[in-house]
């Protein structure tokens, strides 16, 4: 579970501070598909780079899984980032020079994995998302914005992470691949009882989501409309 | 794929790009690498020129080194200070003699016992004016073009023709120094040296000798109407060597009429350091009396010019390595500053700072080991003439080294300009110890860049 309280975050000093995150709190339990959405310099990249370790919070407390991460040392977070996190993001971010495979074993080398064993897991999560055959071995320059996001979607998941952050994951894509893309996360949380959260302005990604928040000059509010529409395909999803 | 070979096969991720960053590399190192072995190869050539030198200093009679006439020979009493001098390890006084050989038969050219002939210089130089002459009956053990050898006669061709050979004999407190029979090398092959300082009519003979006249340790010869005895056979490296018997002192002394006096005397210091001091020390102690002869200041000149060239060699080889850690430098602050997306998303899924530096510095190795190949074959084909140019500049190639004795100067300084530059195992390791310094300085920039790459800072853009 990942727990939020009171986080706030502010850049500069004295005049000149700017608060991106005022107070966000919020709860998310394993396995949910969460939605963050907003404009732009809402505070939206800022509340993903505080929940992966990439930032420290100016006050406030993140609990992932029990722990609170806010309080880890420059050791602990690599290991804590290694382990528990994986990162989606709207250019992909592939390493250009490694093709598919070379790109999903990555993470799984930090983790002291045996090449063999690496190469296996990154074959299976390929396939997982549905990247096959010739495509696994093509560098990202080789393949299309859906297959490259597909690749950093299995990227994330190689260190079987609690969480997945996903930063405008389909900002790129056209409709079509969207909805693929989409449906890929949001199943990978359901299966995987992987937290899934994904900022972004795209509604067609909140409509998916299990839970759906606004954030706004920084702070977290739940949307009314999208979690109605949240509200409504889960009692259908749940009716038998 | 391990972090290095990522780390090389990144090295080639931009071709164009590796192929002008080597090249430049390869230039910088190569110049390196020439000056290094041009500073070698002038070090070694300085060091040779000082230590053909010696550590000796060699005393004679006024007149000795100028090449004029000989004063009034040296007594011991007269030398007897030098010993005491601070910094002389040894005082070896020797004086010489000559005996007749009578020509059997008219095929050969022939010396003359006088008269006009002059000799080269050496051995013969400190012969005394009016030296009474001997006779032996040992044979010349050379050959008729060295009895000749040097020899000036007016008019030429020398006419009449020489009468008789002349074997020299050399008398000495040291009878093993080589200095004395005007060879370098004097080494025992049989029999036990005779003592310096001995009364005894005892010799020693060369190889050449002792085969020419049939002697071994225990025969006779005459010479001086005394009959001796060959206490030892030697091997020495020169003709001249091999024509000289060699006597204690007393015993020439006594023979050839010199009693009490010292033709030359070879002050041996405790260092090539001590040379200058104990040079000044004996000039000063002897006076006029004697012409004090030592290479040192030839040497000091000469060398002088080297250790310019040997400058210029340095300063362009830390030049050359300065501009190529320059060179590598900006090279990697780019390629950090142009990946830094790249390091910030390594960071993100969990790559310690340590395995993404090691992956930058095994790149920036790579550029270093391509450039240090392409250097050493620069290197290995400039260094010969950007050292024979440097030498040819400076003023080691005008030094003659003709100041010595007679105006013969010594053979190391007169070839001051002829340097060999190749490259040695020594010189190969450290280029490349220089080169893989290079490219650690280089990556220590890289590396320092990419601890302060933040991830939140670089994906905030994305």
């Amino acid at each position: 579970m990942l727990e939020v309280r009171e986080v706030t975050k502010a850049f500069g000093s004295g005049d000149r501070v700017v608060t991106a995150v005022r107070s966000v709190t919020m709860i998310v339990p394993d396995g949910e598909f969460v939605a963050i959405v907003g404009r732009s310099g809402s505070g939206k990249s800022t509340l993903m780079n505080l929940l992966g370790a990439l930032e420290q919070p100016t006050s406030g407390m993140i609990f992932v899984a029990g722990h609170d991460i806010t309080q880890l040392g420059p050791r602990e977070l690599i290991q804590y980032r290694r382990r528990s996190i994986g990162f989606v993001f709207q250019s992909y971010n592939l390493i250009p020079n490694l093709n598919s495979m070379e790109n999903v074993m990555l993470p799984m080398e930090y983790l002291g994995l045996e090449r063999g064993e690496r190469r296996q897991r990154a074959h299976t999560l390929l396939d997982q998302v549905e990247l096959t055959g010739g495509k696994q071995t093509r560098r990202p320059g080789e393949l299309s914005g859906g297959e490259q996001q597909r690749v950093a979607i299995a990227r994330a998941l190689a260190n079987r992470p609690s969480l997945i952050l996903a930063d405008e994951p389909v900002g790129n894509l056209d409709t079509q691949t969207s909805t693929t893309i989409i449906s890929l996360l949001r199943d990978l949380a359901h299966s995987e009882r992987t937290t899934v959260i994904a900022v972004t302005h795209d509604l067609t990604l909140a409509e998916a989501a299990d839970q759906v928040y606004r954030l706004q000059d920084g702070r977290l509010t739940t949307d009314p409309e999208t979690a109605a529409a949240a509200d409504s395909r889960s009692t259908r999803t749940q009716t038998p | 794929m391990s972090i290095v070979s990522r780390g090389i096969r990144n090295a080639f991720r931009n071709r164009t790009r590796t192929v002008s960053i080597v090249l430049i590399l390869g230039l910088a190192i190569g110049l390196a690498f020439a000056m290094l072995i041009a500073h070698r190869a002038v070090a070694a050539k300085e060091s040779t020129a000082l230590s053909s030198v010696g550590n000796t200093v060699t005393i004679g009679p006024p007149g000795y080194s100028a090449g004029g006439p000989l004063g009034r020979f040296l007594t011991p009493a007269e030398l007897e200070p030098i010993a005491h001098l601070h910094g002389v390890a040894g005082v070896d006084e020797s004086i010489s003699g000559t005996a007749q050989v009578p020509i059997t038969t008219h095929t050969t050219p022939h010396r003359p016992s006088g008269g006009h002939a002059s000799f080269k210089p050496g051995l013969h130089a400190t012969l005394k004016p009016g030296l009474k002459l001997g006779s032996t009956n040992l044979k010349y053990p050379g050959t008729a073009a060295f009895a000749t050898q040097g020899l000036a006669c007016e008019p030429k061709p020398c006419t009449p023709h020489i009468s008789s050979y002349t074997i020299y004999l050399s008398g000495a407190t040291d009878p093993t120094a080589a200095v004395n029979i005007g060879a370098s090398t004097l080494d025992i092959v049989s029999g036990h040296v005779i003592s310096g300082t001995t009364s005894a009519d005892v010799a020693m003979v060369s190889t050449e000798m002792a085969r020419k006249n049939g002697l071994k340790v225990g025969s006779t010869f005459t010479a001086y109407g005394r009959t001796f005895t060959v206490a030892a056979i030697f091997k020495t490296d020169t003709q001249q060597g091999n024509d000289t018997v060699i006597t204690p002192l007393p015993v020439l002394q006594l023979l050839s009429g010199q009693s009490n006096e010292v033709s030359n005397a070879v002050v041996t210091t405790s260092s090539l350091n001590d040379l200058p001091r104990v040079t000044s020390e004996i000039e000063r102690v002897l006076g006029k009396r004697a012409s004090v002869v030592s290479y040192v200041s030839d040497a000091e000149q000469a060398v002088s010019d080297l250790n310019g060239v040997k400058t210029i060699a340095l300063d362009s080889l830390i030049g050359a390595i300065v501009a190529a850690v320059a060179v590598l430098f900006l090279v990697m602050v780019m390629i950090v500053r142009e990946r830094k997306r790249e390091i910030g998303i390594l960071k993100a899924i969990g790559s310690p700072n340590r395995r993404i530096m090691v992956q930058f510095t095994a790149e920036a190795v790579t550029f270093t080991l391509l450039g240090l190949v392409l250097g050493f074959v620069i290197g290995l084909i400039a260094a010969s003439p950007v050292t024979s140019s440097l030498v040819s500049h400076s003023g080691a190639s005008s030094h003659t080294g003709a100041r010595g004795l007679f105006g013969a100067g010594s053979p190391a300084l007169t070839r001051l300009s002829d340097i060999n530059a190749q490259a040695s195992l020594a010189v190969i390791l450290e280029g490349v110890a220089a080169a893989l310094l290079v490219a650690a300085l280089a990556s220590a920039a890289s590396a320092w860049l990419i601890s302060r790459v933040r991830p939140a800072e670089v994906l905030r853009s994305v």
